[in-house]
């Protein structure tokens, strides 16, 4: 497997490829014959781009990558070797919608937050995430977007095009992290956008969303790159277990990241899933995101 | 194996698909679902459609089953070279959609990642 180093030196994070040895998210959709034409064009250059290209590799899963085995919150994932604190809620503030706007207004610049602010934000979501359901009920008029995967200043073209939140109310349909360069100020930009207007947008889960997978794509070693420290990416992850599985508008369109189960026949049925854990390998939770 | 495919092959995850029923993926793990999949589980829950990502969508988003399913994706130029063109799905208060597609920034509105602080050229 070789990777390409955009910035044609060493100082770039690694994307791992879209190939058929490391896929993209499923397959690229089949599409009309103009479609398949530009499809094969990018494979092209991507095929190109991978005869160019040589790096190291990322962390993977071998015992020598740094990471530990503690296994404390999941049996399938290895969680890092590095000392963690516990969150340590701050200091309350006087008046916390506006030090929420300042760090929306920051985000927005794609400025990434302090160890101890991510923290912060990562309690005040889950208050508010503990007490949404696995199906999530959101009423339109509501804009449904879809992977995001760390490309902030496209998701930055995405608002313009959208409008802003709270102007706009949205739905996000997972996979806000891994493969672009920029998961930390993505995941946060939305995070903080949930806490300061919980109910003008809705954040769903996709299959990026783990701790097993964000170690091998790329958002594990952003998180100990800009921070130096593991810690960021354990308040993460430990978020992502929280994000609801679906959504529904209106009572008439369902939303979810990856696609059916054939274990699942109602939406009762996905409900009463239990979804704070790390996502199983199979079964529903699985089949769903 | 890589360690990517170790853990993809991991993990189960599903994908529609123009075939009858449920199928398994030819990613070798997780599965693959059929038009009538969508419309039991749209007539069983009362839904009319279903809205999903997942998968790179060349044109933003893509029909499929009658329009009783659709993939939006909203990565443009997905990992700065797939050359794709990214999409969302605007609902009315009616429900009516309207697709938004949209490229991705233009270099001069996007910095550059940079993993060390710059070099200090006057020591």
């Amino acid at each position: 497997m070789s990777e390409t180093n955009n910035d044609g030196g060493d100082s770039a994070p690694v994307i791992p490829e879209p190939s058929a040895e490391n896929p993209v998210d499923g397959d690229v959709l089949p599409t009309p014959k103009e479609a398949a034409d530009a499809a094969k064009a990018a494979t092209d250059a991507v095929a190109a781009t991978d005869a160019a290209g040589a790096g190291a590799a990322v962390g993977g899963l071998d015992d020598d990558d740094g990471l530990g085995d503690d296994t404390s919150a999941s049996p399938a994932a290895k969680q890092p070797a590095a000392v963690v604190q516990q969150p340590t809620p701050g200091k309350p503030t006087s008046n916390p919608s506006t030090d929420l706007d300042k760090q929306i207004e920051r985000l927005m610049q794609c400025e990434y937050l302090t160890e101890q602010e991510v923290c912060d934000l990562c309690v005040k979501a889950k208050e508010i995430l503990v007490d949404e359901g696995n199906v999530q009920y959101v009423s339109a008029p509501i804009t449904i977007c879809g992977d995001i995967h760390g490309q902030f200043y496209d998701l930055k073209e995405l608002f313009k095009r959208g409008g802003l939140c709270p102007n706009t109310s949205y739905l996000f349909m997972g996979d806000f992290v891994d493969r672009g360069y920029f998961s930390v100020e993505t995941f946060l930009l939305l995070l903080a956008l949930k806490v300061r207007y919980p109910d003008r947008i809705t954040l769903i889960r996709g299959n990026h969303e783990t701790r097993q997978i964000t170690q091998v794509y790329g958002f594990y070693e952003e998180c100990l790159r800009k921070y130096k420290s593991v810690n960021v990416w354990r308040y993460c992850t430990d978020i992502f277990d929280y994000l609801s599985l679906a959504a529904i508008v209106d009572n008439k369109v369902f939303c979810v990241h990856g696609g059916l189960s054939p274990s699942i026949q109602t939406i009762e049925q996905i409900q009463i899933l239990e979804r704070k854990q790390e996502v199983p390998h199979e079964g529903a939770m699985c089949d769903l995101m | 194996m890589t360690h990517f495919n170790v853990v993809w092959s991991l993990y189960r995850w599903s994908d529609p698909e123009d075939i009858e029923g449920w199928g398994v993926s030819p990613r070798g793990a997780g599965f693959t679902f059929g038009a009538d999949s969508v419309q039991e589980f749209n007539r069983t829950n009362n839904l009319q459609k279903i809205a999903r990502a997942h998968q790179l969508a060349m044109q933003g988003y893509q029909q499929m089953f009658n329009d009783t399913l659709v993939t939006v994706w909203s990565a443009p130029n997905y990992c700065y070279r797939c050359g794709n063109v990214a999409a969302i799905l605007k609902l009315d208060a009616n429900l009516n959609e309207e697709y938004i597609i949209f490229k991705d920034a233009p270099a001069s509105e996007r910095a550059k990642p940079t993993k060390r602080p710059p070099p200090d050229y006057f020591l």
